[in-house]
């Protein structure tokens, strides 16, 4: 019971941190002070799976967050029955991919997260840094330098990105944030 | 680590710049709750040092920092603005910063502005590029 405890408490935060993310999302944010070239970057903030924050709350609200807790806990148990050695086809539909945040061509957003499906269907355990790297290198190599790509389950950041250069995105519950910022010359001297 | 000032990053035909690999964090997130609002250790937190390309002094200003904006904020994001907008401030655009328990990344940043270090259990990585 108390494996099946921990769990349901950490689908409960991860479900208070989908809410508070969601409603972070809603209001339009404040211009923050003004970058050398505003109109070649932004800044940008994205946060997945937040720790922290109060979570104490109205009795309804916990109630609510454990019957979700639970559903999704069953959803889970279904999704792992499904073996790993399925074809990448069948793999790929079952797979969930959501786009968070964008300021990207969307044909570089269907590159990017073509890569991260085919990067993923190939690791038999789900290798971080070796995903970051293989998104990195394919817009790198294919878009002109430079990229920067995090991945992982439990991050926040605040970067400044070149315009059009912005994807933030999941593929189940592994996040992926993927952005470029402008090259300066080797004379240039700040 | 020794400066390497030819590693920095080069424009034109894309080839040449300078790549870095950084924080591989698989850990799973740990079940400890939040610190109790205003309950702020005199001891301060407790910083462990993991990949540097930068100089002692930057160095130690980026810890003092971090440690500024986890008394202020408690949201990874929050934390991140905070320190990011700091060293945008103080040594000049372009500054990227990631907080968190569990990512992975690869990045190409300038050199000797780069750091990636724990502070208590979450990890920090800060560097400068564009």
């Amino acid at each position: 019971m108390d494996r099946a405890s921990e769990e349901l408490e950490r689908r409960s935060r991860y479900l208070s941190s989908l809410v508070r993310r969601t409603k972070l999302a809603d209001p339009p944010e404040p211009e923050p002070e003004p970058e050398p070239e505003p109109e070649r970057e932004r800044e940008r903030e994205v946060a997945a799976k937040e720790s922290g924050g109060g979570e104490g709350k109205g009795g309804k609200v916990v109630e609510e967050k454990e019957v979700k807790a639970a559903k999704e806990k069953k959803e889970k148990e279904k999704e792992a029955k499904v073996p790993r050695g399925e074809g990448g086809n069948g793999e790929e539909k079952k797979v969930a991919v959501r786009v968070r945040a964008a300021d990207m061509p969307p044909a570089l957003q269907r590159r990017a997260i073509r890569v991260a499906l085919e990067a993923t269907a190939a690791m038999p355990r789900i290798d971080s840094k070796r995903l970051a790297l293989a998104l990195k290198k394919e817009f790198d190599t294919t878009y002109g330098p430079a990229w920067h790509c995090i991945v992982g389950t439990s991050f926040g950041s605040y970067v400044t990105h070149s315009l059009g250069g912005f994807l933030y995105f999941s593929v189940d519950k592994l996040y992926i944030l993927l952005f470029r910022t402008a090259v300066e010359p080797l004379s240039y001297q700040r | 680590m020794s400066d390497e000032a030819t590693r920095r990053l080069a424009g034109g035909g894309g080839g040449g710049a300078a790549l870095r690999a950084s924080s591989d964090v698989d850990r799973k997130p740990a079940a400890a709750g939040s610190p109790p609002p205003g309950a702020a250790a005199a001891a301060g937190h407790k910083i462990q040092l993991k990949s540097a390309d930068m100089k002692e002094e930057m160095r130690q200003e980026a810890f003092d920092i971090a440690r500024v904006a986890f008394e202020k904020h408690t949201m990874e994001k929050d934390i991140a603005e905070y320190i990011k907008k700091e060293f945008d401030k103080n040594h000049g655009p372009t500054w990227h910063c990631i907080v968190g328990r569990n990512f992975g990344s690869y990045v190409t940043h300038e050199t000797n502005y780069f750091v990636y270090f724990y502070i208590d259990s979450k990890a920090v990585l800060l560097f400068k590029s564009g």
